[in-house]
């Protein structure tokens, strides 16, 4: 009775005080805000993270030197470049007129100061540079004016300078913490890793003002912004850490969330497009989705073995049932890449594989004894989608006699077994993404022998011909040879058919009405190859709540 | 004084459990698969760039060097590097710990009442509709788990009637009070913010009954269990024999010894509540613990998974004196039996 007693009496005291005005109410706002859903984690430090929701936050945040378009990149906080004779000299001219959220200068001390950080610290796109880059040969030639020196010709490093964000040097060097978990040298500090898990040191559109890991960013638009925007950016962009899809649609419904995360399944994108009102969209970022075969394994060190598979795999089915905004891949890297290749890709054609398999070295034993040559088809566990598209290489198994067992892996073990040639699955279905928007930064990651050990290899390629075509074609300078060079690398991986090229993958989302989004409105021809490119809050627009 | 000795006592075994579990889990957290290195860089990474991590981390160290450089850290007050949150796993602790405590707190109070005014409601009316009631809400409440009422509550109360805000700790407008004890609800307090204080309940109050119901559900057939055989006990037809009122019947002589198993299983339930709120926190968008350890351990995060098991067991261990020392005070047998 007594806690009863209290109970009611502290409701009186509390519905007192609302009667009264005691109680303070929330702030208003008359801000527009654009609240969208990502998978978490989200690191807004430029030099570690590399994934969707950590480049979408680099797009906002910070301005790279220069900056990816569908034919190449153009000139954004470097205006204009030249580069030397023999391709191992980069001059850039930097703008002037711009200013980072603590309200200094850009100048060309910061350009060098970003590439210096990224490639001390190693992580995040540091690989795109740091095998390559002479930094002490590389200078500051005044403060509008930085000279980067790379130790051989390489064609790629201008458009990987898409991934170098400049970040204020000092900033950062005051913010830097010493005798912590990570100590750079000559620093002897962390180089202000710690500090940027919840603070940006950037000049983009948006300033992060108040970051919860694991649950949200926040940033508000940077009013001193040098570069255009659209006439309806949003006021606030708050990238909200969600995946429950209960939870968005109820969040959309109310107004809560202008833009879905891209991961819902594609029955609740429908559910959440026709009952909620919102607009279905997406687009291409320049990844693709892969079934890697381990090409050192039996019977998939057959390359009709190999063939069999992609011609009796049923694609279609993929598309219509799995992921229905994605597109069949037309080559061996996605169209959108500079220097892709179009190619008469496998389609499902049961009579073809088979009599592929007719040539294979394996034939008829492995139709006769299935079960001495299993192929185990890994999905993983974390991503339903995957469990489907693994038993469609069962079906496709099963239709030519062979024996396809379909495997679920945790990622964690997935990662594990994709680092020993042993260990590794027959095949391992995964997305993976261009880095830069060219052929070459998907045909490295993919089949260079430097990279089998990665989850984004399982082919076990290891082919001493195609590392050298695309350690020259790297290097190449001159950009229509370095695409024939491309070319050429394709032809050759056709023939060798190392993978079951998917399907190319769209980031699908669902948005408010009163949301204007070109790369989804009019994905060909403004989607950009690369992660992160495509969610640029310069160009999406908000329509405010009085104009809707 | 006999109690305080078993209290201290009931420390110093409590004490040794965590140091025993501490063991325990550091060496089984680290055979689980998935390296951590690899997990949290980009796939290209040179190799030369996770050996460094690795180093920096001490994670290419022997197992016993590990857990003393740990446990070395442990006494100074810091947990170790989260690799998920990529920073000091005892600023996450302390950003997420108070808002599981705070949901908990809420959950816990809403089983605790719900559970005896139902089981004493079922156990006084045997047979009864108030009886029929609660045997329905339990088999309900038992057999479905609290992240399924946690999507029916939303889709109900958030989705479909708006009444109860979709997650999250705050509306947009309100912020935490900030400091100094890290609850939104005591800090809202303790700066006047009772609309601040509004605002949180109001977002709490769906997530803790989802989380509370499963439990409320077991302790109530507990109590109505406890009731009924106690019910049948001679000093109970003695004491109506002898007029007694059946207020006092009810209360003092049926319902005190009827709950003290339910005590106990109700202290382990909220004990239980940090592990399993996950899903739920998930659903909610409540920036709390459980969601965030659940996620640095499918990462890999060794530290954070050390952290967790080691902070649910102390939760455990507290409760579980907690429980110890009520019980005792509810049943004096037990009091009398320690002298």
């Amino acid at each position: 009775m007594k806690i009863l007693s209290i109970f009611l009496l502290g409701l009186l005291v509390m519905g007192s005080m609302a009667l009264t005005g005691c109680l303070d109410d929330p702030e208003e706002t008359e801000d527009t805000l654009l609240r969208m859903g990502f998978a978490w984690p989200t690191e807004i430090d430029p030099a570690t993270g590399t994934d969707k929701s950590s480049t979408t936050a680099f797009t906002n945040l910070y301005d790279p030197l220069v900056f990816p378009t569908q034919e190449g990149v153009k000139p954004w906080i470097a205006e204009d470049w030249d580069i030397s004779e023999d391709g191992t000299v980069y001059t850039f001219n930097i703008r002037e007129d711009v200013t980072f959220h603590s309200g200094r200068d850009l100048t060309a001390e910061d350009v060098y100061f970003s590439m210096e950080r990224l490639v001390t610290m190693g992580e995040g796109f540091a690989h795109l540079f740091a095998d390559y880059i002479d930094l002490d040969a590389s200078q500051v030639v005044d403060d509008h004016t930085v000279e980067f020196v790379i130790h051989e010709p390489r064609g790629v490093f201008l458009p990987s300078l898409v991934r170098l964000y400049i970040v204020d040097k000092e900033e950062i060097l005051e913010n830097a913490v010493e005798g912590g978990t990570f100590e750079y040298e000559p620093w002897g500090n962390d180089l202000g890793r710690d500090y940027l898990i919840t603070n940006d040191a950037g000049s983009g559109p948006y300033q992060a003002y108040e970051v919860v890991v694991e649950d949200h960013v926040y940033m508000r638009r940077f009013d001193d912004y040098w570069g255009e925007m659209h006439e309806n950016a949003p006021d606030e962009f708050r990238m909200l850490a969600l995946g429950e899809a209960a939870t968005e649609r109820t969040m959309f419904r109310r107004g809560e969330l202008e833009i879905t995360s891209e991961w819902l399944p594609y029955e609740q994108v429908e559910l959440i497009a026709e009952q909620e009102g919102g607009v279905k969209g997406a687009y291409p970022e320049g990844g693709a989705f892969f079934g890697m075969m381990h090409t050192r394994k039996p019977p998939l060190d057959c390359v009709h073995v190999r063939r069999a598979l992609a011609y009796a795999y049923d694609y279609d089915s993929q598309i219509d049932d799995i992921f229905p905004e994605s597109e069949l891949m037309q080559g061996i890297v996605p169209v959108q890449l500079g220097g892709a290749l179009d190619l008469e890709m496998p389609r499902m054609d049961r009579e073809a594989a088979m009599a592929e398999l007719e040539q294979s070295q394996y034939y008829p034993e492995i139709i006769d004894n299935p079960d001495d040559y299993e192929i185990e088809a890994s999905w993983t566990g974390e991503v339903a989608a995957t469990e489907r598209a693994a038993s469609l290489l069962g079906e496709a198994g099963d239709a030519l006699g062979l024996n396809v067992r379909i495997a679920r892996y945790a990622w964690g073990s997935l990662i594990d077994a994709m680092y020993d040639e042993d260990e590794s699955p027959h095949v391992a279905m995964v997305w993976v993404t261009a880095h830069y928007p060219e052929a070459g930064s998907l045909l490295e990651a993919r089949y260079h022998s430097r990279n089998a050990r990665s989850w984004e290899q399982n082919e076990w390629l290891q082919d001493d011909e195609i590392d050298s075509l695309i350690d020259e074609a790297l290097s190449e300078p001159d950009l229509e040879t370095r695409y024939q060079l491309y070319a050429d690398i394709q032809e050759k991986l056709f023939e060798l058919m190392p993978s079951l090229f998917l399907h190319t993958q769209y980031s699908m989302h669902v948005m408010q009405p009163y949301i204007e989004w070109p790369h989804v409105e009019n994905p060909e021809e403004e989607a950009l190859a690369g992660i992160g490119f495509n969610i640029d809050l310069r160009r999406i627009g908000v329509t405010p709540p009085g104009e809707r | 004084m006999d109690m305080k000795r078993y209290i201290g006592k009931r420390m110093f075994w409590a004490i040794i459990s965590l140091f025993g579990l501490s063991i325990f889990i550091f060496y089984f957290g680290r055979i689980i698969p998935g390296d951590p290195i690899r997990m949290m860089v980009d796939p290209r990474t040179p190799e030369s760039v996770v050996e460094e991590l690795r180093r920096s981390l001490a994670l290419d160290r022997p197992l016993y060097t590990q857990y003393f450089i740990w446990l070395s850290n442990v006494f100074r007050g810091e947990l170790g590097f989260s690799i998920h949150s990529r920073r000091s796993l005892t600023l996450d602790v302390r950003e997420y710990l108070p808002r599981s405590l705070e949901l908990i707190f809420y959950a816990g109070s809403v089983q605790i009442v719900g559970s005896f005014l139902l089981g004493v409601a079922a156990g006084s009316n045997i047979n009864k509709w108030q009886d029929h009631v609660t045997r329905i809400f339990s088999y309900i409440g038992v057999s479905i788990p609290a992240f399924v009422f946690a999507i029916i509550f939303q889709l109900v109360f958030a989705y479909q009637l708006g009444v109860f805000p979709t997650g999250g700790a705050l509306s947009e407008g309100f912020s935490a009070p900030g400091g100094p004890t890290g609850f939104i609800a005591l800090d809202s307090i303790i700066h006047g913010r009772f609309g601040t204080l509004l605002n949180f309940i109001q977002h709490a109050t769906l997530p803790a009954i989802a989380l509370a119901i499963p439990g409320m559900a077991q302790v109530t057939r507990m109590i109505r269990s406890g009731m009924i055989t106690i019910n049948q006990k001679e000093y109970i037809a003695m004491s109506r024999g002898f007029g007694l009122p059946e207020k006092d019947v009810r209360f003092k002589y049926l319902l005190r010894p009827s709950i003290i198993p339910a005590v106990t299983v109700l202290g382990m339930q909220i004990a239980m509540m940090l592990g399993n709120a996950f899903l739920v926190e998930i659903v909610f968008r409540w920036p709390g613990f459980s969601r965030f350890a659940v996620n640095a351990m499918l990462r890999s995060d060794l530290n954070t998974i050390v952290a967790t098991v080691l902070i649910i067991g102390l939760m455990f261990a507290v409760i579980n004196i907690v429980i110890d020392v009520l019980v005792a005070y509810i049943d004096p047998r037990i009091r009398f039996s320690r002298r």
